[in-house]
């Protein structure tokens, strides 16, 4: 994942949702989230967030069929 | 970005979270999340964490200095089914009872094995709980394999939007027209 890159996230309440990696630090990351008009950083752990491009490997199987959902509902 | 950390959402799965948030819930499980918001985020992101209080337990406490602890556990979803379906197993009393209650409740499922020959079908829950869900499925599924299930939640966020959860375990018992997991994993997404 690079500095930009969108996300997905992949655990927590946010589940489900896309943002924008600000900040890698460690094992936290802080990514940018929109909220209406405004955008909300987030800090989570990172690997609670994935990397929306087709190449990234999920850490759980959960997390790869939970992204395979989100794609095929976004693309209809 | 802030560059403050006290104004940003900061985010942790329990077992993780600072102690002095962890103390604040005792019922807390390693697998729960923990959130912090300072007032400011929070009245941007509160209704949107607080709607998952339909769909499982959330509970949130205001700080001295205005922010906010709040405490969420997905896994305790089945237990708060108890008031939409018949409880068909009674919890045991002591300390696992959240996770022993098992509910009657008919919701549209999809699942697929995880290993080969996989078999994938549709069909619908017979009863969940916490560590389970029993199901019927279009074929004999082979037991002991690795399987993910997609149900549809019968109660959606506050605003409408369905939920669905997924979970990845065991298949443990395995019947013509009927099986049942053991969950491994499990977590809610919103379908839209």
């Amino acid at each position: 994942m690079q500095i930009g890159d969108s996300v997905l996230m992949t655990e927590g309440p946010f589940v489900g949702r896309i943002a924008r990696l600000a900040l890698i630090t460690g094992q936290r990351v802080i990514v940018g989230m929109q909220v209406g008009v405004h955008q909300v950083d987030v800090e989570i752990d990172v690997d609670w967030v994935t990397a929306m491009t087709p190449q990234r490997k999920s850490a759980t199987r959960i997390n790869e069929s939970a992204i395979q959902l989100l794609r095929s509902d976004r693309a209809h | 970005m802030a560059e403050d950390s006290s104004q940003r959402v900061r985010i942790w799965q329990f077992r993780r979270a600072p102690e002095e948030y962890k103390l604040l819930f005792p019922e807390g499980k390693d697998h729960d999340w923990l959130v912090h918001a300072a007032d400011s985020e929070f009245r941007l992101i509160g209704p949107s964490l607080l709607a998952w209080g339909r769909v499982h337990p959330v509970k949130s406490i205001t700080l001295a200095d205005g922010s906010t602890i709040l405490w969420g556990a997905p896994r305790e979803a089945a237990a708060s089914l108890a008031k939409l379906g018949q409880i068909i197993e009674k919890p045991p009393s002591g300390a696992e009872r959240r996770a022993a209650a098992r509910v009657r409740i008919e919701c549209p499922i999809k699942y697929q094995t995880l290993s080969e020959p996989k078999r994938a079908g549709e069909g619908h829950s017979i009863d969940i709980s916490t560590s389970g869900i029993c199901f019927t499925s279009e074929s004999l599924l082979p037991a002991g394999a690795k399987i993910t299930v997609c149900m549809r939640w019968p109660v959606g966020l506050e605003d409408g939007v369905p939920v669905e959860l997924h979970a990845v375990g065991t298949l443990v018992r395995a019947e013509p027209m009927r099986a049942a997991m053991e969950i491994d994993e499990t977590k809610f997404l919103m379908t839209t």
